[in-house]
């Protein structure tokens, strides 16, 4: 019954709908992220983004469709007649590989920077502690943040809040990273210092799934592009192909709002 | 003109403008005080000599350490009791709903000592003897009439603690309410299961919150105490009462009383302010 996708994607959605009682906040929407890609996810507000990436790890549950990771089905066990929710320990393991970045950092307040970068390490994955924060601190040192580790988030800036917030969720060692809007609470020269912190992981290869106003990750740092609109997917295109020829009128619409001085 | 005005503006020193409403309203207060003060230290009202042969009398300091350990204990049970209630309340089941909500409007509703005085007359009539059996064993292995368990104390530690429960619920309801949303998402993304996300997350952060409000609850409960008197509970206020109704030294004992829970309160103060400072707000 169920058609399993190819064991390469890191991310398979399929027809996925997802509707807040009678308001549709996106319908039938499908598309495939191969391992090592990464996507970004535009669109205008209200588009329906920032939901259909809390779907992907199951923050939100889905009205309709199938969304797959790694080839498991996320959220659902697959029955005779109907797809059966699964615990919340088996959510929670399908949740391990999969990080996320929020738009407001949402660092644990109560948690230095290494403490949060080791959380997950530590109490999702029972790692011994000197074990998790060698790890952690590594990361701190790879998004340019050792020196902060004992510094609490309210003690750091945006933009530092947010690689904080990325190398928490690399500790987990995912196989995809979900970002959620990641640079639209920063001011440009903050948001800067994020988007490169993501560039460098692009070219590690790691996959990513973004959605974002920052039409410099769309452009610069992201494979390929799913433009929404409405609730519908509009556009899939390569990032080169979306910005120098888009196909769909409204993505030719949305870009010439946004970029006047490029067309 | 307006040249040479700007030229000199520069070079004039600055003087603020004086508050002198409030040195006026300050001084008036302070005439106030000290005027009631020398009232009452001209009428004699409390004989120094009679507080001071009272305020370490073993039955007074008896009565103190009473007081404290039933309004110390009382706020743990509470704590406890609030903790479930606040939990049930969150929980959107409506059948825990329901039954939390009832429970603080129940206990909550009415006056603390009405509470204790029923604990300690209805639940002997309710359950007349209390036993504890374990399963294939014919005899109890525990069996006793209830009115000999009843003592004072319990009954005023369940009522207090009761009572002190409903509001407790109330302040650490509000308290995991106040944490962000965003930061159960986080840790629910890190694949935490709905335990952690609450031992992990949520308990230390509302803990946090709710430190100042529970230390007010703390001198509150210090201070209602006394309403096991009623009781007969030898805490503070009876053992004070009993002596005056003696010596009819009214005033000096209650002043001696008095004392002891400003003792009590400056002790809860400071463990507030210990927790406050250990576990800063972030």
């Amino acid at each position: 019954m169920s058609i399993a996708p190819e064991q390469t994607h890191a991310v398979s959605v399929v027809s996925v709908s997802k509707n807040w009682g009678p308001v549709a906040a996106f319908t039938d929407v499908s598309f495939d992220v191969p391992q090592g890609e990464v996507v970004a996810l535009l669109g205008p507000s209200g588009a329906g983004k920032s939901t259909l990436l809390r779907c992907v790890n199951h923050l939100e549950t889905i009205s309709a469709g199938r969304i797959y990771v790694h080839g498991d089905l996320i959220g659902y066990r697959p029955g005779a007649n109907a797809l059966y929710e699964l615990s919340d320990a088996e959510i929670s393991r399908q949740r391990q590989k999969i990080g996320m970045v929020f738009q407001h950092f949402n660092l644990f307040k109560h948690m230095t920077a290494l403490q949060n970068v080791m959380s997950g390490p530590v109490h999702v994955l029972q790692q011994p502690k000197a074990e998790a924060t060698r790890l952690a601190l590594d990361l701190l040192d790879k998004v340019g943040l050792r020196a902060k580790a004992a510094a609490y988030p309210s003690e750091l800036s945006g933009g530092q809040q947010q690689r904080v917030a990325i190398a928490r969720a690399l500790a987990m060692q995912p196989r995809v990273l979900l970002l959620d809007e990641p640079t639209s609470a920063l001011d440009p020269e903050l948001a800067q210092e994020v988007v490169e912190t993501i560039r460098k992981l692009a070219e590690e290869g790691q996959t990513m799934l973004i959605a974002t106003h920052d039409m410099g990750i769309a452009r610069e740092v992201a494979d390929r592009v799913i433009f929404m609109e409405g609730g519908r997917l509009a556009e899939d295109a390569p990032s080169r192909e979306f910005f120098t020829a888009p196909k769909s009128d409204r993505a030719r619409q949305f870009l010439a709002r946004l970029l006047p001085a490029a067309h | 003109m307006a040249m040479t005005d700007r030229l000199h503006a520069s070079e004039l020193p600055i003087v603020h403008r004086r508050r002198w409403g409030a040195w006026i309203l300050g001084a008036a207060a302070l005439a106030l005080v000290v005027t009631i003060v020398h009232a009452a230290i001209r009428a004699r009202i409390v004989n120094v000599g009679v507080f001071a042969d009272y305020i370490f009398d073993p039955l007074i300091v008896m009565g103190a350490v009473n007081a404290l350990m039933l309004g110390t204990l009382a706020l743990f049970i509470a704590t406890v009791i609030g903790f479930v209630a606040a939990l049930m309340r969150v929980s959107g089941n409506p059948i825990l709903v329901a039954i939390s909500s009832t429970y603080v409007y129940l206990f909550r509703g009415t006056p603390m000592l009405i509470q204790l005085i029923f604990w300690f007359n209805a639940v002997p009539i309710m359950f007349p003897s209390i036993s504890i059996g374990l399963p294939f064993m014919a005899e109890p292995v525990f069996s006793a009439p209830t009115t000999s368990l009843v003592t004072p104390f319990l009954a005023a530690l369940a009522g207090l603690s009761l009572a002190e429960g409903a509001y407790m619920s109330e302040i650490i309801r509000a308290g995991i309410l106040a944490v962000d949303k965003g930061q159960r998402a986080a840790a629910t993304a890190l694949g935490m299961t709905q335990r952690q996300v609450l031992t992990q997350v949520v308990i230390p952060q509302a803990g946090r919150i709710i430190i100042p409000a529970a230390g007010n609850q703390y001198i509150m409960l210090l201070k209602s105490s006394s309403l096991a008197s009623a009781i007969g509970y030898l805490e503070l206020l009876r053992v004070a009462t009993d002596i005056y109704s003696s010596n009819f030294q009214v005033v000096e004992l209650l002043a001696v009383a008095a004392f002891w829970y400003l003792v009590m309160t400056a002790f809860a103060t400071a463990i507030q302010t210990v927790l406050e400072k250990v576990f800063p707000q972030r």
